[in-house]
């Protein structure tokens, strides 16, 4: 009990002071939301009245800590170009998001797990070279570039998966894998390289182990070994990877949104970014911190299911 | 069918008339892939969807910053002006059947149309459309197209159908302020839906096309109002519009079929296409300018010799054929097709005259110029740096966003700036707030007293040639001071797939979308 209050303490300080960074970073930024919500036909008296109006004539402290009350209060706020709640603002969107990013990570694992074990098993084969060649290529390409590949070629060629656009659950499962298909097979193509490598290497050592060599020696047949007796102690680096990676992640989402017009928070924070709307900007940055920190606290807990000797040494991890 | 018929050899020729020989073949293409066959008969039913660079901004015309994009072309379906204006400038009737200018000229009244509801049941009248203007005119409220309505002082209810707009001299533009595209202006909202302060998330108005959903960044979705008042329209059922801010990805959501029709003024799509055997083009030359204002406040460019210099060492031809593959117009003026000057006297390329003038100046002249932070703008400022490397001046590029933009413009603290001049149905009266020295949209901090005065002379002026005369003088003495760098006409290009029909350019901003059939 005294460890989860430890860590939910140590979050807490983390999303505090993410917040207040970035807070810090977008009043340091030229430009000023004033000149936007106020347009193009508005006079310097106009746009001093919008400052006062949106308080941001009062020292930035004052702002963050107003801003933190509100948020301690449930409330993010609301968006300073269109007035809308950015709390809606994020709920309508956060789905989307979310479903990229899992869907994304099913398919990196798709590939990741069988070619890392594939690699492993055949290490320094033509095999486990070719698929690494392979990894190294994928990885070198940006995902802004893949995704245009990847609409090129299965869109535009093709023509057997939409360009753009988002269909929700509600206009039916097929349509809807249909349009998040490419967006999320572009993050992971590139994304499924570090988790192949982290878990070849991993999976070397451990089948170098004694208890493999036990299991060999009863006569268990290869792929029992390598998927029951290999695999479970080898993917501890990869759950790592995986919590780690999730900054990475969002970061993908965020061009691959743009690309594919997807209704995400990583359109929706380029959008605020560009419009200075501030309010909008730092309730994402609140959901994409706690949201990281969340699931890095969930996989260290997963740590103890998937090695018996951390939860019996009870192990800071 | 012959609407696209006529659009394709207007780009065409279009395309001919800017670069003679170099788009001949493409002219050649165009010309032999003209459909042809007699119009057919209207389509109903179907959804059309159309791709936009940006998404709306909102609805309401005092808290929306813009009628931009998408949300531009819905305002356009959903509320309704009280009347339009026909290509040789006639009032013809939407919400107002008639519009009479008092002997003085000095007030107009109205006639409304009767029997007409906004989509929440509201019922149009004359208290719907004074209570919009009043908002507008309230300085309480900010309306931030207040200052092109300076000569409007009221907008008062005589008879249920019946309004009086009040102004305090005779004043030509009043018909385009009612007829205009630009903003919210002209777009009769629901009075209940604005008074419940929902109006600029879920718009109601009286128009063919009901607001159905607003799902920010993805899409736009209207329904065909069943009990519009003109009885026969809308043909489609639905409209969705669909902002995609990616040029690449527009362009890929159009030619996989994904959306029927979009926006672009990327020269590498509107060339793929324009011969594109599938789609019809359609070019929108507005009036305006793209410009790089130049600060004449702030030294060395509150010299006007220096500001010459600059714009005779400015080769526009040859920014817009390596930027823009030679798809948008040159301009000298800001006047679009509105009227037509002749010669404006704006520096011609000379360098010899530009390298005269800085030697008069006498000092060295290091500037920097602030542009957007996207390829095009990095490229307009390689191109600055490069022209003016012939006449010693050093250019230092800095990429700003928007906001960052306007700041620097707004607050005067700028050398060079990308900048517009905007197109409105009647171009005086941004010519007015652009160049008077009162006013806060003069960014350039230009300064001329004749200048002031001419603009003074137009606004007041009843007679058309008067006024039109004195606009272009107004431009040849803006052109003769240089504050800012032409860098091309605003034009913009709508495809849509060859089954869209019905499809009207309009000579002004939007595509009138509520005409539109699908071909089954």
């Amino acid at each position: 009990m005294a460890l989860v209050a430890r860590k939910i303490s140590r979050l807490l300080v983390i999303v505090l002071a993410v917040s207040a960074i970035t807070f810090m970073m977008l009043n340091a930024l030229p430009g000023d939301v004033a000149y936007v919500v106020g347009g193009e036909e508005a006079s310097e008296a106009d746009i001093q009245a919008i400052r006062h109006a949106l308080g941001l004539d009062r020292p930035v402290a004052e702002r963050y800590l107003r801003w933190l009350y509100r948020i301690a209060m449930g409330d993010l706020g609301h968006s300073y170009v269109n007035y809308a709640p950015v709390s809606e603002a994020i709920l309508n969107r956060l789905p989307v998001t979310i479903e990229l990013i899992v869907l994304a990570q099913i398919m990196a694992l798709l590939l990741a797990l069988p070619a890392g074990v594939i690699c492993a098993h055949t290490n320094r084969s033509l095999w486990d070279r070719g698929i690494t060649a392979t990894a190294f290529a994928s990885l070198s390409i940006p995902s802004f570039v893949m995704a245009f590949l990847l609409i090129f070629c299965f869109a535009l060629k093709l023509g057997w998966l939409p360009a753009t656009g988002f269909a929700p659950l509600s206009e039916g499962l097929g349509r809807n894998l249909k349009s998040i298909l490419l967006p999320a097979f572009s993050i992971a193509l590139i994304e499924w390289v570090p988790l192949m490598r982290v878990l070849r290497a991993d999976m070397i050592q451990t089948l170098k182990e004694d208890f493999i060599l036990m299991a060999r020696a009863k006569g268990m047949p290869t792929w029992r070994i390598l998927l029951r007796d290999a695999l479970k102690p080898s993917s501890l680096t990869l759950i790592t990877i995986l919590g780690l990676q999730i900054g990475h992640w969002i970061g993908a989402a965020v061009v691959v949104e743009t690309i594919f017009a997807l209704p995400g928070v990583g359109s929706l924070l380029v959008t605020g970014i560009f419009s200075r709307d501030y309010l909008l900007v730092q309730g994402c940055v609140l959901i994409i911190t706690v949201a990281y920190v969340v699931i890095n606290a969930l996989v260290d807990m997963l740590y103890t299911g998937l090695d018996p000797r951390i939860r019996r040494e009870g192990l800071n991890v | 069918m012959m609407a696209a018929t006529i659009n394709r050899q207007r780009v065409a020729a279009a395309l001919f008339r800017q670069n003679g020989n170099r788009y001949f073949l493409t002219f050649l293409a165009i010309v032999l892939l003209l459909p042809c066959g007699a119009p057919a008969e209207p389509h109903y039913g179907g959804t059309l969807s159309m791709a936009h660079e940006l998404d709306a901004a909102g609805f309401d015309a005092i808290k929306a910053r813009a009628a931009i994009g998408a949300g531009g072309n819905a305002a356009s379906l959903i509320m309704e002006k009280l009347f339009e204006r026909s290509a040789q400038g006639e009032l013809i009737p939407i919400l107002g059947l008639a519009a009479t200018p008092s002997a003085d000229g000095k007030t107009w009244t109205v006639q409304l149309r009767e029997n007409v509801t906004f989509h929440d049941g509201t019922p149009f009248n004359a208290d719907a459309v004074v209570q919009h203007w009043q908002r507008l005119l309230n300085p309480e409220n900010r309306y931030r197209g207040r200052i092109f309505l300076g000569p409007i002082l009221s907008v008062e209810k005589t008879e249920p159908h019946v309004v009086q707009f009040n102004l305090k001299h005779p004043w030509i533009p009043f018909t385009t302020v009612l007829t205009g595209s630009r903003g919210f202006t002209s777009r009769i909202p629901s009075p209940q839906a604005v008074a419940n302060d929902t109006q600029n998330q879920a718009p109601v108005g009286t128009g063919p096309y009901v607001f159905r959903e607003w799902k920010r960044g993805d899409r736009i979705v209207m329904e065909k109002n069943p009990s519009y008042w003109q009885k026969g329209y809308p043909y489609l059922d639905r409209i969705v519009l669909r902002p995609i801010s990616d040029h690449e990805s527009r362009y890929a959501a159009l030619v996989s079929g994904q959306v029927d029709m979009m926006v672009t003024d990327r020269p590498v799509h509107v060339t793929k296409l324009a011969v594109h055997p599938d789609f019809a083009t359609y070019m929108l030359e507005r009036a305006g300018a793209t410009v790089m204002a130049m600060n004449c406040t702030k030294p060395p460019l509150n010299d006007a010799r220096v500001r010459r210099a600059i714009a005779h060492a400015w080769h526009q031809q040859k920014y817009i054929r390596a930027s823009f593959k030679d798809i948008v117009p040159r301009c000298e003026d800001w006047y679009g097709r509105q009227l037509d000057c002749g010669d404006v006297d704006y520096p011609r390329h000379d360098l010899e005259q530009a390298r005269a003038l800085m030697a008069a100046y006498g000092r060295p002249v290091e500037i920097e110029y602030i542009h957007s932070a996207t390829p095009r703008g990095r490229e307009a400022g390689v191109i600055l740096q490069q022209m003016l490397k012939e006449i010693d001046v050093r250019v230092k590029a800095v990429p700003s966003d928007f906001p960052g933009i306007m700041k620097q413009l707004f607050s005067k603290q700028y050398d060079i700036c990308s900048w517009l001049i905007p197109d409105f149905e009647d171009m005086s009266l941004i010519t007015m707030a652009a160049f008077h020295s009162k006013s806060p949209w003069n960014v350039y901090g230009f300064a001329d007293p004749e200048v002031d005065r001419l603009l003074r002379k137009q606004r007041l002026s009843t007679d058309p040639q008067v006024r039109a005369e004195t606009l272009c003088t107004i431009a040849r003495k803006v052109n003769a001071g240089a504050p800012f760098l032409y860098l091309y006409g605003r034009t913009f290009y709508v495809f849509a797939h060859e089954k869209v029909k019905n499809i009207t350019v309009p000579d002004h901003r939007m595509i009138p979308l509520a005409d539109v059939w699908i071909a089954p």
